[in-house]
């Protein structure tokens, strides 16, 4: 009875899960295929399916966490069985062979990344990426360091360069390096290898900076917890005054924390971040010498990539493909501009954004000039040139926060 | 002295319970769900789900997990359970791939390399897999144990060769290798290799009996000690084959790369029908219908929009219902059948 | 000597031997003490991530003592921490009282599969494998996919404090050694142990024992989650059974601990293997090596372990073996049998 149960219930289930309404035939679907699932997810959903999809008439699928290159060619597949036209790609690692697949279906193919894949810039659906800028990046995180090396003092400093190493994600890279030559100006270092070979050495350690005073500890690597097992020794020697991670830094904070209470120092954070409750609780929460948790942050507008996706994705299925190209007709690279965020001051006028329609850094009425149904001059460049208008967050601020 | 038939009250619930436990409903049984499967989604999506290009798709994406559950059935077939299946692929794949690019790097033919990616995989999935039968069989060390303690072993090992790069064979290698059907020959040529061995000699029936009662086979001369390792090898074998479809079909290897691979092989072979302990209710192609029911089920789901936050729960919770329903449920708690 | 103090200088001697071995090796390779006892630290870490530890490997025991290998204990530790926690900040509790709710949910998330396991009767690996799928799901949409954010939250320090984290390994020792040794529970444990027939034969329900077995292990593990979420100040929700991870990997303290308890007690045993264990992992994060070379290392270490778990008796059956023979051979010549050279 039991089995007979078991197997009704199972036919029942997947009869349940078939959809109530069925799809309007002019919407276009298309895929989202998300890297991580985290708080910052369902804040991206949210702006896609309320924002996006009904300005641009389209239906978005969201994928699970992407892992590797064969989930993603999977999503790919399984969305073109849904009868989507257009994949936007958050898994960097698997750009290229994700290109092939999405052409292969003829599926346009966007990537949120800050380096191309050479070996697919020609295909013809593949529309290049729309990452975090990297000399935005390096610009940033150059100002933010300065700024905290700015006392004169001697400063040693603890990197979590996250992807880094092998350009996995290249804003890592180029961040890391930036910091690196940073400090080498700063105190005159010689490093005994090239900046490129200390960024792409797989295993933590420390860098010979040719000055015993001034230390440098590289610690690669994606996983959170593990990363976190890894700066133990070295924040612990409390040699390192300077943290800096190139993505999220919550996790360490507590470890910081302790090091601060235990050897009476203040160990200052810069770390990147996106708009969200966490980075205000970083800003306002005092450290166990009364300090604010976090000194300088990089922010990385949220919403902004996403839209340029989303509209490059339909200007290509409007006839618009060509003009977003470059010269040479080949896939290109657009570049996000990070905002740096030194105070908390400064934060709390920016976590105003993003949060309802006229919030949003781009709404749907924003969206008319990224579109060639309603600016037919719509292409790479002025894409490009938006985006550098989106560098200036005072100017956003002032036009989206009465 | 004649025998008397000692007579059950003939009920219909009787009868229908000696249909249900019937040997070949539980062999079709696997069949018939994946069918209902087939049938509902395609209700749902309007005859898409039967589209040829889907069914294409389908089949693509079973197709590792298919490989290497061929292979996993030999060793679940005997009553044990390898954890260290997805592990063992992954880390082929990673040195066969890392030696194929050394080769194109060093200037050696695409022939070459191919051989030799091909040679180097099979040759470390089944060393690797030897070496744990071994430490079982030769130095008494349960096979789950080995297993757990392999799985993070070659994960590190992995680790350690990769560090946090991914390695990509040339789009137009595994393209021309697509192109010519070669994952499809490998996975046709093991399955047909496995069902011979495992339905048509003594080896497979062997295993089997091990399966059921280790002691009885044992007593019947059938050392667990010899067949053991030839069931690991052989899926080895599988677990190396299986490592280059996932190189056509993905082109890439990162430490990350397949990483719920033991998951979806476990998951498909006791969907496929076969139970855990082995026994003689064990069929290879329980790792063939099982992965291509759960790839169905990924894929069905998808394209009736379940929102992807549900898609895992439903799956896991459907799992559970067709397992449940497809296996007979036993009086105690679930045990070997010898 | 007395037997009680040899067995406890034994059960002392393996963390004690330990740390001698990786201090000496952390000063010959790295110029490094294995703990720097310069500050609290090293020490502070110690505790915590063996409390940590030591409550996810008594989780373990419960159920592969058994012979079941629950592979959805990663799940219920991140359903019971995250949906617990939640609940509790949520009717703005802190601090102890989001331990409490997580021990609590714990309970109820494992008492929830030892049912399913009941009623559906599939292998625990199975069971395992679909249990953690479907808890990962409800995590991930009870907590709108932001699982359990603890950065700010005012009062979540104890839970990160070494006299706590103490307090609470010392009470769940105390639970789990009452249980498992003075109780009708743990009786039934090593029955079933020996044989689930025999022991459903005689009269133990196995099927509530079963149920018991996995709402003990989803208290303790959700207890491990909240001081390892309190510390790191989040838990991430997870994919693709990816949460059984940190669980598999307390394999090696489970199987060390039950050989130590030989001199002791399985509790006793488990909370001194833990502690040895981290010691060395601890050293080998000392000397800077790579997550993937410790793993390495681990892992040969636990073979090796297991090798000689399986064989410890090996040179003993060697030698009965011989004596027997030597002796058979005596009684034949005494009987004048011949004797085969």
């Amino acid at each position: 009875m039991k089995k007979i149960f078991a197997l009704l219930l199972s036919m029942a289930m997947i009869l349940a899960v078939l959809p109530l309404t069925s799809l309007a035939q002019e919407k276009y679907i298309i895929g989202v295929a998300f890297q991580n699932v985290t708080s910052d997810t369902e804040i991206q959903k949210d702006y896609y399916t309320n924002e996006l999809a009904p300005a641009l008439g389209m239906e978005f699928i969201f994928s699970e966490a992407i892992k590797d290159t064969e989930t993603l060619v999977t999503f790919i597949e399984n969305c073109y069985a849904k009868g989507a036209v257009g994949i936007i790609n958050y898994y960097t690692a698997g750009r290229g062979r994700g290109a092939e697949a999405a052409d292969q279906y003829e599926m346009f193919f966007i990537t949120q990344a800050s380096k191309l894949d050479d070996a697919t810039l020609d295909l013809e659906y593949n529309l290049g990426n729309c990452g975090a800028s990297v000399d935005g990046m390096a610009r940033a995180y150059t100002a933010a360091m300065e700024s905290v090396l700015a006392d004169g003092e001697n400063h040693s400093v603890l990197m979590c360069t996250t992807a880094a190493v092998g350009q996995v994600a290249a804003s890592h890279y180029y961040s890391t390096q930036a910091m690196l030559e940073t400090m080498q100006n700063k105190y005159n270092l010689t490093y005994s290898k090239s900046i490129d070979e200390i960024i792409n050495t797989d295993s933590p350690g420390e860098v010979d900076t040719g000055n015993p005073n001034i230390k440098i500890f590289l610690v690669p690597g994606t996983d959170n917890d593990k990363t976190l097992a890894t700066i133990s020794t070295p924040l612990q020697s409390g040699d390192y005054d300077i943290f800096v991670a190139v993505s999220g830094y919550a996790n360490y904070t507590s470890a910081i924390a302790e090091v601060e209470r235990a050897k009476n120092m203040d160990i200052k954070v810069v770390a990147t971040a996106s708009i969200e409750k966490q980075t205000l609780t970083g800003f306002t929460t005092l450290d166990p010498l009364g300090n604010p948790i976090l000194n300088a942050v990089i922010l990385n507008p949220l919403n902004v990539a996403n839209a340029f996706c989303a509209a490059a994705i339909y200007n290509a299925l409007n006839g618009g493909a060509e003009a977003l190209k470059d010269a040479d007709g080949n896939a290109a690279q657009l570049f996000v501009n990070p905002w740096p965020c030194p105070d908390a001051e400064t934060y709390a006028n920016i976590a105003k954004l993003d949060t309802e329609h006229d919030t949003y850094v781009i709404n749907a009425d924003d969206l008319q000039r990224l579109m060639v149904t309603s600016n037919p001059d719509a292409n790479h460049d002025s894409y490009a040139e938006y985006l550098m208008e989106l560098a200036d967050i005072d100017a956003i601020i002032a036009r989206k926060i009465k | 002295m004649t025998d008397v038939a000692i007579r059950e009250p003939s009920s219909l619930r009787n009868k229908l319970l000696s249909v249900w436990e019937n040997r070949w409903t539980t062999r079709l049984m696997p069949f018939v769900i994946l069918l209902l499967i087939a049938f509902a989604f395609s209700l749902a999506t309007g005859g898409r789900f039967l589209a040829s290009r889907n069914l294409t798709i389908i089949l693509n994406q079973a197709l590792v997990v298919a490989t290497v559950a061929t292979g996993g059935t030999f060793i679940f077939a005997t009553g044990n359970v390898n954890l260290a299946m997805g592990a063992t692929t992954v880390l082929c794949e990673t040195v066969s791939a890392m030696a194929f690019l050394a080769i194109l790097d060093a200037g050696g033919s695409v022939e070459l390399g191919l051989v030799v990616m091909f040679v180097i995989s099979v040759i470390l999935a089944v060393f690797i897999m030897g070496f744990s039968a071994i430490l079982s069989t030769k130095l008494n060390v349960r096979v789950l144990y080995v297993t757990i303690v392999m799985m993070t072993l070659l994960a590190a090992i992995q680790q350690a060769l990769l560090g946090g790069s991914t390695l990509t064979i040339p789009s137009k290698i595994t393209r021309m290798l697509a192109n010519n059907n070669v994952h499809y020959i490998i996975f046709g040529v093991f399955f047909a290799f496995a069902v011979v061995i495992f339905h048509f000699t003594k080896i497979g029936r062997t295993l089997r009996f091990i399966g059921t009662n280790e002691i009885c086979a044992h007593q019947t001369g059938k050392f667990k000690k010899d067949y053991l390792l030839l069931a690991f090898v052989i899926g080895g074998l599988g677990m190396g084959l299986g490592a280059m479809v996932a190189i056509i079909r993905s082109g890439s290897v990162s430490i990350t790369t397949l990483s719920s691979l033991n998951m979806d092989t476990m998951l498909a072979i006791v969907l496929g029908g076969m139970s855990v302990f082995g026994g003689s209710k064990s069929f290879v192609y329980a790792g063939v219908i099982g992965a291509v029911t759960v790839t169905a089920l990924q894929n069905g789901m998808v394209m009736v929009g379940v929102d992807s936050n549900l898609i895992q729960g439903v799956r896991g919770l459907l799992f559970l219902l067709l397992v449940a329903a497809a296996q007979k449920r036993p009086h105690g708690l679930p045990a070997p059948e010898g | 000597m007395n037997r009680r103090i040899k067995n406890t200088l034994i059960t002392l001697a393996f963390p004690v031997l330990m740390f001698l071995i990786m201090e000496a090796v952390c000063l010959i390779a790295a110029g490094r003490h294995v703990i720097d006892f310069s500050t609290n630290l090293d020490l502070v870490n110690l505790v915590r991530n063996t409390g940590i530890a030591c409550a996810i490997t008594y989780a373990l025991s419960f159920n592969l003592t058994s012979g079941r290998l629950d592979l959805s204990l990663g799940a219920q530790r991140l359903a019971g921490t995250v949906i617990g926690s939640n609940i509790a900040l949520a009717l703005g509790l802190s601090g102890v009282w989001l331990l409490l709710f997580s021990l609590t949910f714990g309970l109820v998330f494992g008492l929830v599969v030892g049912l399913v396991f009941v009623w559906a009767r599939v292998p625990p690996m199975v069971l395992g494998i679909g249990m953690g799928l479907i808890l990962e799901s409800v995590v991930y949409v009870t907590s709108g996919g932001v699982g359990l954010n603890l950065f700010g939250v005012q009062g979540i320090t104890i839970l990160s404090e070494a006299y706590f984290t103490i307090l609470v390994v010392a009470i769940l020792l105390v639970v789990v050694l009452y249980l498992v040794a003075y109780t009708k529970f743990g009786y039934q444990m090593r029955a079933i142990q020996g044989s689930q027939r025999i022991a459903q034969n005689s009269g133990i329900n196995i099927f509530r024992h079963a149920v018991l077995c996995y709402t003990f292990a989803g208290g303790l593990v959700g207890v491990a989650g909240i001081l390892d979420a309190a510390y790191k100040t989040q838990m991430a929700v997870t994919s693709g059974n990816a949460s059984s991870g940190p669980v598999v990997s307390n394999t090696f303290p489970m199987f060390l601990g039950i050989f130590l308890g030989r001199w002791s007690n399985q509790a006793v045993g488990i909370l001194v293997a833990t502690l040895t264990l981290r010691i060395f992992a601890m050293g080998l994060a000392k000397l800077q090596l790579s997550e993937a070379m410790s793993n390495v290392v681990n892992m040969f270490l636990y073979l090796a372990f297991l090798v000689y778990l399986a064989n410890e008796n090996y040179f003993k059956k060697r030698k009965a073996w011989a004596d027997r023979l030597v002796e058979v051979q005596e009684k034949k010549s005494k009987l004048g049998i011949p004797v085969e050279a």
